[in-house]
């Protein structure tokens, strides 16, 4: 009896051990072939993957940019950054100063719609209205800093063409690189960029790092994405986000970090946020 | 930086308040908590006259302003109330006896009310009461439109806006805006005073016949030749805006009396005949305007366009148009990493008839606007460091102003500027009579 249920004790260690085994094996087995198939993803699908990991109906983003020149002078700006992206991928962004005082409520709305030329807002308190501005000021610096409007806007998958080269360890993390063209001269006009390359991690398709090239081939700038983890609110709570970015400017021996306090996602912000009426109310 | 629950806007200086009563009575959820924001902006000005030194002493003057702010923030309804706390010399003073009211000297100290109102918000609505500060029109630098505020002038380089009683009802449309807005009572604008140097000095004497002589000059006061106010003259303005294919546009209406005035001069000879008394009014005229504009960007360029036509309501023929259009341009990391924006814009005022606007000939705001090229440069050195170079050139007088300064951010949200004012050009037009108040000047300024 005792040998009994020992053998059936046994058994069913047994049989545990034999399943965690084979689910080892499978594992080991499968491993590469899950690493093979990532690996033969093609460009295009390893962004559509980010894209699906960075989707989100909005986002609600309180952060603080540092600014630090070549002789480590810093400024600091508080930041809040509202988002809203509709199911055909058009987006409406709102941009807030919060500090130092002499800039806050300067703010900028974006709103991106499809193919057309993107309308974008700059609101200066101290004028107490809205105006305009040129598209082409997308690959211009915001606000002193070492990112372009551009740069601070999501990745836009029809805007760019992509090609795959060998993956890479990155911190430890096996990534995919890639590297995007602009797919229209006026998109790279618009970017500044001839062409840009990124490192996305195969386990959480996030970008970690990106390079920035200008016609020249040269390396302008880099953005390193850190401190990876889940959001803490909203509905999407438990998504991950890098929680701090760093952009070396190499071209300008200066470097902005942008440090996230606070990130929501599917808070269930309207669109009506995203007016030149809530623009013009800081 | 402190965190924060995402939902919450962190705004500096904030901090929740329960008024639990108010709160209750207007219904909202939360139904007792409201958000204050208190704000400080602080300014402080030194100027030294370049033309006004002697061996023993500099002419100096000196601004200092405040504005403190308090504002209180429900879902639907917001209230903020604020003050201008300044005091200005700009009269001609000696370096020793700076704040000396004696003499010419003209110390300005005053509390006005800043931009304060009670706003409510439903929906597409807002509905907007109190002193309030418009900012109309899409043009740069100039906005003909723009004329709801008074303006003060008694330093006409750095004149501002002055709230004014006003109603103003908004709605919000998907494709259009529609501002509404009655201001009651009459607010003109406030000019220099005579004691002080952006007076424009009258000639000292004038030729009668054969002989010349002395002119006295007699200031009707402006309340004296305010303007009808009564119910059936209530100023009123309408504004309708919105955005087409990558334009904004706008159209607007005003119809009450002009802010800003017109000057009437008349002369008579003294009762001894030794004199000619110059007698100066100020009349303020009811007006219709009309305005117009467009603002969109090619390329790079943004470009901008505002017109408006004035009709005189008391005197045939005085009717004018003032059209402003223009193009700016930005260029990042132009040289190394400075960055330049370049303004360029182009006043003028046309009338079917000059000859016939007798009070228009000396007016500001005509010799303003006819034929100028305004110009603003800007370069920003880094996100702390930035120079400005403005000049505004009347074609036709060819004198002008331009304006310099050199702005470095000292710590958190201290500023410090250097620069200078400055004057030109050798006929009788309007910005070269005020050559004797070209300045230096270093300015401070914070906010909290």
């Amino acid at each position: 009896m005792v040998t009994r249920r020992k053998c059936v004790c046994t058994t069913q260690g047994g049989l545990r051990h034999l399943g965690l085994v084979v689910w080892l094996a499978g594992l080991v087995v499968a491993m590469p072939a899950v690493s093979q198939a990532q690996s033969e993803l093609s460009a295009r699908a390893v962004m559509e993957r980010n894209d699906e990991q960075m989707r989100v109906r909005d986002g609600i983003y309180e952060l603080e940019m540092r600014i630090v020149d070549a002789s480590g002078r810093e400024t600091v700006r508080g930041l809040r950054r509202e988002a809203y992206r509709s199911t055909d991928q058009d987006e409406w962004s709102l941009l807030r100063f919060q500090s130092p005082a002499d800039v806050e409520g300067t703010g900028l709305l974006s709103i991106e719609k499809g193919e057309a030329q993107d309308d974008v807002y700059l609101y200066l308190p101290a004028l107490r209205k809205s105006r305009r501005i040129s598209g082409r000021n997308n690959r211009d610096y915001f606000m002193g800093s070492d990112f372009t409007y551009k740069d601070l806007r999501s990745e836009r998958l029809k805007a760019n063409r992509y090609e795959r080269l060998p993956d890479e360890m990155l911190d430890g993390e096996l990534c995919a690189r890639i590297v995007a063209y602009p797919t229209t001269d006026a998109e790279r006009d618009e970017s500044g960029y001839e062409r840009r390359e990124l490192w996305v991690s195969q386990t959480t398709w996030l970008v970690l790092k990106t390079e920035f090239y200008d016609e020249h081939g040269e390396n302008l700038k880099t953005l390193t994405a850190t401190d990876i983890r889940p959001v803490q609110s909203g509905d999407d709570a438990g998504k991950l986000r890098a929680h701090e970015l760093l952009m070396v400017n190499h071209d300008r021996e200066r470097r902005t970090v942008l440090e996230f306090d606070a990130i929501s996602l599917n808070t269930g912000l309207p669109k009506s946020r995203f007016t030149k009426r809530a623009l013009e109310r800081p | 930086m402190r965190r924060r629950p995402a939902g919450e806007r962190p705004r500096r200086g904030r901090a929740c308040l329960v008024l639990a009563i108010a709160g209750a009575m207007l219904g909202e959820r939360p139904a007792w908590a409201a958000e204050t924001d208190l704000d400080l902006d602080l300014v402080a000005r030194v100027y030294s006259y370049a033309h006004d030194s002697e061996a023993d002493s500099v002419r100096v003057g000196g601004t200092l302003r405040a504005e403190p702010r308090i504002g209180v923030a429900w879902p639907s309804l917001r209230m903020q109330l604020a003050a201008v706390v300044r005091a200005d010399n700009l009269g001609y003073v000696r370096t020793e006896k700076l704040l000396d009211a004696a003499g010419d000297d003209d110390v300005r100290r005053s509390i006005d009310y800043g931009e304060s109102f009670v706003e409510w918000d439903r929906g597409s609505w807002s509905l907007r009461a109190g002193k309030l500060l418009f900012a109309w029109g899409t043009a740069d630098s100039v906005n003909p439109v723009d004329i709801l505020n008074p303006r003060d002038y008694t330093d006409i380089v750095e004149f501002e806006k002055v709230p004014v009683d006003a109603v103003a009802l908004t709605h919000f449309g998907e494709w259009v805006t529609v501002t509404g807005a009655v201001l009651p009572g009459f607010q003109p604008s406030r000019l220099p005073s005579p004691r002080t140097r952006f007076f424009p000095p009258p000639p000292p004497r004038v030729s009668v016949g054969p002989v010349e002589l002395p002119v006295e000059l007699a200031l009707v006061s402006a309340r004296r030749t305010r303007p009808d106010t009564s119910s059936t003259r209530v100023p009123v303005a309408l504004k309708l805006d919105g955005s087409l294919r990558g334009v904004d546009w706008f159209g607007s209406y005003y119809q009450g009396a002009t802010r800003d005035g017109l000057i009437d001069a008349s002369t008579r000879l003294s009762p001894d005949a030794r004199r000619v008394i110059s007698e100066v009014r100020r009349v303020f005229p009811r007006q219709r305007v009309f305005g117009a504009g467009l603002a969109t960007f090619f390329g790079p360029f943004g470009v901008r366009a505002e017109a408006a036509y004035f009709k005189d309501l008391e005197r045939q023929g005085d009717d004018y148009v003032q059209l402003v259009f223009g193009g700016d341009r930005r260029w990042s990391d132009l040289i190394g990493d400075v960055d330049l924006g370049v303004n360029l814009q182009y006043a003028l005022d046309r009338t079917r008839d000059r000859g016939r606007i007798v009070n228009q000939t000396p007016a500001v705001m005509s010799r303003v606007f006819s034929d100028n090229v305004l110009l603003r440069v800007d370069l920003e050195f880094n996100p702390d460091t930035s120079a400005l170079l403005e000049a505004t050139m009347n074609v036709d007088d060819s004198d002008g102003f331009g304006k310099f300064e050199i702005v470095t951010r000292i710590r958190g949200a201290w500023q410090v500027a250097v620069g200078c004012d400055l004057f030109f050009g050798s006929s009788d037009g309007f910005f070269s009579q005020f050559q004797r108040n070209d300045r230096f000047f270093v300015r401070v300024e914070s906010a909290f």
